[in-house]
């Protein structure tokens, strides 16, 4: 036999059960999986990416709790790369500009951000993550809380649906988010 | 080790492939087990939600894979490995569910062209691709696509299109209308001199099979659905199967190694229940169905002394030759709302640029597409509109019902490096050697999409489009075969150059048959499910034919 029957049962130490679905609405999302430090930081960043407009944006409709929530569960793999990113963002911003992310003025952050995007920021903070891949994942994520289903976190209200004019929730053809 | 109580047959997977098998050989009176590593799906589960579709929801496949517990790898040209994640395109997952992607899947139910069996015979040979002929021909097929065409179901009409291939009898169901957006396109190639047509679904047009017509649902793919009228194996051939009495499924079971003896005859399989205890069950014949690179990969991992490089590879040509589809095609912005979203979007094709294209070998079809969810047209723009920030929320809002696509799956050149291995060190939470892709797709792959993509644009922009641009696929460092996988344990008349026989025989083993898409050695210019029911009641029907109680009479 190829495989190693003893190392299995050894390794399986628990059940994944639902991975969907875990009963997350009353789960305390506040563990080690994001930094309270920048949490201004990742909203300064989700409001750039989705602004409110005539229509609510992704800090009104709850994105940066999607991301700390997906976080402690499908994205937990990123936890890493958000507190490289965001700790490299901000020793950035604090050399250059001597003061947080947050705390810039509102074209300061769109253009730092069009940096990242093009991976322009190479100093040594970024030696763990670089500033393009921290950016894109960020943007991904943003993305993802703004215009999936509000059970993920983030959408409050269906809010991008409706920006978008789908009729939310309808039962009737099943047309259901 | 629990030794299970011995079986005639024992089928891996119950997907497009095994749900057929099963229903054949129940039916005909052998014992049966159906080994499959997921779960019965359920619509509750999924519930139209993008970001956990099947296709590539974003954080988690519906489906499964599991990605905590099947990690795979990437072998890059200059031999650095990386993981791949389930989420993501290179990771080229099969859902693992009863029924497989046949419950979450667009359910395009395509016959291929009499060409797709005979590439080599009617396009030469290509430097650098294993491109030959199948050992069969579609006249040969034709039959077993009739019967998947009435036994799963599906709705169609060849009306309008020169370019169908023949037929017998007509498909069970009318074929679904057009949206807004087909009418458009079907008027504009129309004018065109081209041929438009209804796309072949998988999917009730009518009641059918005692579930009733699909409500047109806005998004479809990679979703369960929620009347059960999307047709798969789980909900036709398997349930056939479980009710004649004599097929047993077993979910939640991880097949681990095919068991062979001293006289490379095929004995049984080691695999682990949902309670990850180890069990052998033997069989008489045993029939993978398992999706190409997960048949391949279990191939690969029953090495043994008659077989140390893998059950039925030595002659090293188990996992390569694996190839899926290069989906290219064109986008156009209109300056009115053109998409009314009456799913399941995809509703009308062409198939004039399948074959006998100038200096193209092959092609594919070209087809409008499903809708897309808000997600993922966020993530649809052309080339010079930004990427985030306000501009980029306006554009989402003003052109949800504006923004149209063509596309279509060219037909790939495989290519003897394109393959599917296992690695030594990297293994599953089962601590089975994980599946890797490696090997570069043949560069004409990359011309082929230009050539469709320019195709697509042209009527995009006789339609009335006032920007289009281009989105050319192909490309790429390594393989990377996703849902439409094929072709790894490809069959011919050659024991030197091909893995099993004209009827999915393994060469050296005359009681281990593949009957899913591994076989295949080619995989047309269109979606391959329905192929595969057809390739799988080809095998089952020489089963059936020749297999005499005990042993092979042939």
């Amino acid at each position: 036999m190829t495989y190693n029957r003893r190392a299995f049962i050894k390794s399986i130490g628990f059940l994944y059960g639902s991975l969907l679905l875990m009963p997350s609405c009353t789960k305390n999302i506040s563990d080690s999986s994001f930094d309270e430090q920048y949490n201004a930081c990742l909203e300064a960043l989700c409001n750039q990416i989705i602004p409110d407009d005539e229509y609510p944006g992704a800090v009104k409709t709850g994105t940066p709790g999607f991301i700390k929530k997906q976080l402690s569960l499908h994205l937990d793999y990123c936890k890493e790369n958000y507190r490289n990113g965001l700790q490299a963002l901000q020793t950035y911003c604090q050399n250059k500009f001597n003061r947080n992310f947050e705390n810039l003025s509102s074209s300061q952050q769109i253009n730092l951000m069009k940096q990242m995007e093009q991976n322009l920021l190479t100093g040594e903070e970024w030696n763990k993550l670089s500033s393009g891949s921290f950016f894109a994942m960020i943007l991904k994520h943003t993305m993802m809380g703004f215009y999936g289903a509000p059970r993920h976190g983030g959408n409050k209200g269906y809010a991008s649906y409706k920006m978008l004019r789908l009729d939310v929730p309808l039962v009737v053809g099943q047309n259901r988010y | 080790m629990k030794k299970d109580k011995h079986v005639n047959a024992l089928i891996i997977g119950a997907g497009a492939s095994g749900g057929v098998m099963a229903k054949e050989l129940a039916i005909q009176g052998l014992s049966v087990v159906l080994l499959e590593k997921g779960e019965w799906a359920k619509y509750d589960t999924h519930n139209h939600d993008e970001l956990i579709s099947q296709r590539i929801g974003e954080l988690a496949p519906a489906f499964g894979p599991d990605p905590k517990l099947n990690p795979r790898l990437q072998i890059l040209p200059n031999g650095k490995k990386i993981f791949t994640r389930p989420t993501e395109w290179s990771y080229s997952h099969i859902a693992s569910c009863v029924g497989s992607g046949t419950v979450s899947y667009g359910a395009m139910g395509w016959r291929f062209m009499p060409e797709d069996f005979r590439m080599r015979s009617t396009y030469g040979t290509l430097e650098g691709s294993t491109l030959e002929d199948w050992p069969i021909s579609y006249e040969e097929l034709e039959p077993f696509y009739e019967k998947a065409e009435w036994e799963i179901g599906v709705s169609g009409s060849d009306e309008g299109n020169p370019f169908a291939p023949p037929r017998k009898k007509d498909r069970p169901m009318p074929p679904f209308p057009y949206n807004s957006e087909g009418r458009l396109y079907y008027d504009t190639c129309k004018k065109m001199g081209l041929h438009p047509f209804p796309i072949p679904m998988l999917r009730n047009s009518v009641p059918y099979n005692g579930r009733g017509a699909c409500i047109l649902n806005r998004y479809c793919l990679g979703s369960a659905c929620p009347v059960n009228a999307k047709n798969g194996t789980q909900n036709t051939v398997i349930p056939i199967a479980l009710r004649t009495g004599n097929c047993q499924l077993r979910t939640g079971c991880v097949a681990a190694e095919i068991v062979t003896d001293e006289r490379g005859k095929a004995k049984g399989v080691n695999y682990f229940d949902a309670d990850k205890k180890g069990h052998y069950q033997s069989a008489d014949i045993i029939i993978l169905c398992a999706s190409a690179m997960e048949s391949a990969r279990l191939l690969l991992n029953s090495k043994s002394r008659l077989f140390p490089n893998g059950a039925g590879n030595n002659n090293d040509w188990v996992g390569r030759n694996l190839q899926g589809h290069a989906y290219t095609g064109a986008k156009g912005l209109f300056e009115k709302d053109i998409l009314d979203m009456v799913g399941p979007g995809a509703c009308v094709a062409i198939s004039d640029y399948n074959h006998h294209n100038t200096g193209i070998i092959g092609g594919g079809a070209l087809t409008n597409e499903f809708n897309k969810p808000p997600y993922a047209f966020s993530q649809i723009r052309p080339a010079g509109e930004p990427g985030w920030g306000a501009e980029h929320k306006k554009f989402q809002r003003e052109n949800f019902y504006r923004l149209s696509g063509l596309s279509g799956p060219i037909q790939e050149m495989p290519t003897f490096e394109g393959r599917v291995t296992v690695d030594p060190e990297v293994k599953d939470a089962w601590g089975i050697p994980a599946a890797a892709l490696t090997g570069r797709p043949h560069p004409k792959n990359r011309e082929h999409c230009q050539f469709l993509s320019e195709k697509a644009e042209a009527i995009i922009k006789a339609a009335g489009a006032t920007k289009t641009w281009l989105n050319v696929g192909g490309g790429g460092d390594v393989v990377n075969p996703s849902q439409h996988q094929a072709g790894s344990c490809r069959m011919g008349n050659d024991p030197k150059t091909s893995v099993t026989n004209r009827y999915g025989q393994i060469h050296d083993i005359d009681n281990l048959f593949v009957a899913d898409a591994s076989v295949f050695v080619t995989n047309g210019g269109f979606n391959p499910v329905l192929t595969i029911m057809a390739v799988s009641f080809w095998v089952a029907d020489y089963i059936k034919r020749e297999w005499n109680g005990t042993r092979f009479k042939s």
